[in-house]
C-alpha cells in the first residue's frame, strides 16, 4: 500500500513536470502573428455621419434655447435673426448669431476653461509684443458673434451639440450664412470640402472657418476702430 | 491503481496550467530617457555600438551629393524627430493637399504630400488651383515606436471591438514592405499609413528627404511632373548585410532600440496630477486615448515574419494613452491615403505620451492650449468632451495637469 501511494506520488509530480516543461516550451515557442479576422467594424465605419440634414431656419425659441445649452449664461441674444449653415464644413447644420457679453459676464466668456473657444478678430494675438499693444479685454455688454457646431443629421439641434466659438467681430447687427464660392478671395478652409461663411449684414465683414479656427476677412478683420460697447 | 490513474491524470491536465499560473504580468518599458542627464537609452534591442551607430545616421545631415531631393522636406530624420531628444517630435509640420469632388478624394497631382523644399527652384513644388483640401501636419514621436511595432495586431482589432460602437476605432490594415506587401493591423503616422518601422523609414527617406531606397526606389516627382537629382536609384542601396538599404535599416534599429517616452515623474505624484487621473477616465479619454497595451510575446513573428520580437520588445506593457485606431474627431484633415475614403476624415488618436513635449497641439499643431485642443475634439468624441464641459474649472485644471505629466 505505501509502495502504491509513493508511486503515485512520484508519477504524479513526474507529470505535473512534464506538463509545465511542455507547455512552457510550447508558450516559447515561435509563433508567427495571426492573421486578422474581419473586422466587424467595418459597418459602422460605412455609414454616412450625416444624412438628410436639417438646414431649416432657425426659430427665435429655440436659437435661444441652444445658445443657453453652450454658453450659459456668459452670453445674451441681440439679434432674433440667426444664420443656419455649415459653416466647418462637416455637413452638419450649424447656428450662428449675434450676442453680446452678459452683464458681468465678461471674464466668464474669456475664461481659459470655458466651454468654448475664444476667436478674436478686433485685437488677434500679437505676433510681436513689443510692437502691438495687448488685446483689449472682453468687456461687458460687448457685441460678439456666437458659432455653436452642430453633431450628425441634427446639427446645431441636436442636444449634444456643444461645439462652440465666440468670435470677437466688432461688429454690431445680425449676421447671415453665404456660400463660400462667393467669396472666392478667401482662402480654402484645410481638410474640408466648400461650404458656408457668415456675412454681416451691414458692414460687410466676413467669417468664415480655416481648420481649426474662425478667422475673419473684411472689415472685421482690418477694423482699427475699438470695440464698440453697447449702452 | 485506480487512484494512481486518477492522480496522474489530474497532473497531467494540471501541468499546463502551471507555467500560467506563476507567469509574472508584463513588465513596463523601460524609459527612452533619464530625465536627470537627458540622454538615450537603448532598450536593448541593439548593442551599445549599434544604437551609436544608428542614433547617429538618424541625425546624420544628407546632402545633394547622397541623393537629397530632388524634393524633400528636410535633411535629416532628426531634424523633424528631435525635441527633447533624438527621436523626440518637432514643431515641423508637412504640408498636403487635393481635391474632393463631393464623393471622393484625389490626390493633388504628384501626391497628396507637397514638398517644402527642392534641390532646384525649379523643381519647387507649389499647391494648384483646384485643390482646396488642404492641410499641415505635425511630426510625431517616434520614442518607443519598437514597443508599438511589437503590438499584435489582433490587440488593435480587439482594442476596437471593445470600444462603444459610437466611437468605434477603425483598424486598417496595409502592406508590409519588407514582406512582399503581406498586409498586417497599421499603426504608424496620422493617417495609419504604415505597420512596420522599416517600411515607415523607407517612406520617410523618400518622402520627407528625397532618398530612395530598395523599398522606396523611385524619387519623388514636383507636382507630378518627373524631374531628377542625378543620383542613381536606388541612393541608399542594398548590401548582403542591409538589402533593404544601410541607411533605412539603421534608422529602424535606432526606433526599435529606444524606450518610451517617461512621465514627469514629480508631477505626476502630485494630488492634482492624480485627481486628473482618474477624471480622465471617468470623462471616458481613455476610451480612445488607451492606458495600457501589452507588447506581443517574445518569439512572434511580426511583419509577414520578418521581425521576431526580441525579448527588449517582447511582453512589454506600455502606456501610449492612444489606441493607433482611426477615428473621426471632426478634425480630420480631409486626406485619404492607405485606409479607403472612409478615413477621408478620421486621424489617428494621437498618443499622449511624451505630448508634454509638445507646444502646438492636434495633427494640425493649430491648437495651443490643452482646453482648446480638447474642445476642437467632436464627432465621435461628442459624449467624452460633454462630459469635460460639465466639470468644473477645478477639475479641468487637474485633469490638464494630468496631461502636463505625459
Amino acid at each position: 500500500m505505501t509502495h502504491t501511494r509513493t508511486t503515485t506520488l512520484v508519477l504524479a509530480v513526474l507529470a505535473l513536470g512534464a506538463g509545465a516543461v511542455v507547455t512552457r516550451a510550447w508558450m516559447r515557442a515561435p509563433r508567427l502573428e495571426q492573421p486578422v479576422v474581419p473586422m466587424a467594424a467595418a459597418p459602422v465605419h460605412l455609414q454616412a455621419e450625416v444624412v438628410d440634414p436639417d438646414f431649416s431656419p432657425a426659430r427665435s425659441a429655440e436659437a435661444r434655447a441652444a445658445v443657453s445649452r453652450a454658453f450659459g449664461n456668459a452670453v445674451a441674444v441681440v439679434q432674433d435673426e440667426a444664420a443656419v449653415g455649415d459653416f466647418n464644413g462637416d455637413g452638419s447644420p450649424d447656428l450662428a448669431l449675434a450676442v453680446r457679453a452678459g452683464a458681468g459676464q465678461a471674464a466668464a466668456v474669456a475664461d481659459p476653461l470655458a466651454n468654448w473657444t475664444v476667436q478674436d478678430c478686433v485685437s488677434p494675438p500679437a505676433r510681436h509684443p513689443v510692437a502691438h499693444p495687448a488685446p483689449a479685454p472682453i468687456v461687458d455688454r460687448e457685441p460678439l458673434l456666437a458659432v455653436l457646431h452642430g453633431n450628425g443629421s441634427r446639427g446645431w439641434r441636436d442636444p449634444e451639440a456643444r461645439q462652440a466659438y465666440v468670435v470677437r467681430t466688432g461688429l454690431e447687427g445680425a449676421w447671415g450664412a453665404r456660400p463660400r464660392d462667393a467669396y472666392p478671395s478667401l482662402a480654402p478652409p484645410p481638410g474640408r470640402g466648400i461650404h458656408d461663411v457668415l456675412a454681416a449684414a451691414r458692414a460687410g465683414g466676413v467669417v468664415y472657418w480655416a481648420g481649426g479656427r474662425y478667422a475673419c476677412s473684411g472689415p472685421a478683420r482690418s477694423s482699427a476702430v475699438p470695440v464698440a460697447v453697447l449702452p | 491503481m485506480r487512484v494512481l490513474k486518477f492522480v496522474a491524470l489530474g497532473a497531467l491536465l494540471a501541468g499546463p496550467i502551471l507555467p500560467e499560473a506563476f507567469t509574472q504580468p508584463a513588465p513596463d518599458a523601460p524609459p527612452a530617457f533619464d530625465p536627470a542627464n537627458m540622454e538615450l537609452i537603448n532598450n536593448g534591442f541593439s548593442t551599445p555600438e549599434e544604437f551609436a551607430e544608428a542614433q547617429d545616421v538618424f541625425a546624420e545631415q544628407e546632402s545633394k551629393e547622397e541623393g537629397l531631393g530632388p524634393v524633400y522636406n528636410a535633411q535629416s530624420c532628426a531634424e523633424c524627430h528631435q525635441n527633447p531628444l533624438t527621436g523626440g517630435i518637432s514643431q515641423v509640420t508637412e504640408l498636403r493637399a487635393g481635391h474632393f469632388d463631393g464623393v471622393n478624394f484625389v490626390d493633388h497631382p504628384g501626391g497628396s504630400l507637397i514638398n517644402d523644399r527642392a534641390i532646384n527652384p525649379a523643381f519647387q513644388e507649389r499647391v494648384l488651383g483646384g485643390n482646396e483640401v488642404r492641410t499641415f501636419r505635425t511630426s510625431l514621436n517616434t520614442l518607443g515606436d519598437g514597443f508599438v511595432e511589437a503590438i499584435d495586431s489582433n490587440t488593435l482589432q480587439s482594442i476596437a471591438n471593445n470600444q462603444p460602437s459610437s466611437m468605434r476605432g477603425q483598424f486598417i490594415q496595409v502592406p508590409v514592405g519588407e514582406a512582399g506587401g503581406a498586409r498586417r493591423g497599421a499603426r504608424f503616422g496620422w493617417k495609419n499609413q504604415h505597420a512596420s518601422l522599416l517600411s515607415f523609414a523607407a517612406d520617410a527617406y523618400v518622402n520627407e528627404m528625397g532618398i530612395t531606397s530598395p523599398l522606396q526606389p523611385s524619387d519623388n516627382t514636383s507636382n507630378g511632373t518627373a524631374i531628377t537629382d542625378g543620383i542613381p536609384d536606388p541612393e541608399d542601396a542594398a548590401s548582403p548585410e542591409h538589402p533593404n538599404g544601410t541607411d533605412v535599416e539603421l534608422f529602424a534599429v535606432f526606433m526599435r532600440s529606444t524606450g518610451v517616452p517617461p512621465r514627469d515623474t514629480v508631477l505626476a505624484a502630485t494630488a492634482d496630477a492624480q485627481a486628473g487621473s482618474s477624471l480622465f477616465n471617468q470623462v471616458g479619454c481613455n476610451v480612445c486615448h488607451v492606458r495600457n497595451i501589452t507588447t506581443a510575446a517574445e518569439g512572434t513573428f511580426i511583419n509577414g515574419g520578418t521581425l521576431r520580437v526580441p525579448a527588449a520588445l517582447g511582453d512589454k506593457r506600455i502606456h501610449p494613452y492612444g489606441d493607433f485606431l482611426l477615428h473621426n474627431v471632426g478634425t480630420g484633415d480631409g486626406i485619404v491615403q492607405n485606409g479607403g475614403q472612409s478615413t477621408r476624415n478620421k486621424v489617428r488618436t494621437a498618443p499622449l505620451w511624451g505630448s508634454r513635449s509638445r507646444d502646438r497641439l492636434m495633427h494640425d499643431g493649430e491648437s495651443l492650449t490643452r482646453n482648446e485642443a480638447i474642445l476642437r475634439h467632436a464627432g465621435e468624441a461628442t459624449s467624452v468632451i460633454n462630459s469635460y464641459r460639465n466639470l468644473s474649472n477645478n477639475q479641468k485644471n487637474q485633469l490638464i495637469t494630468f496631461l502636463n505629466s505625459l
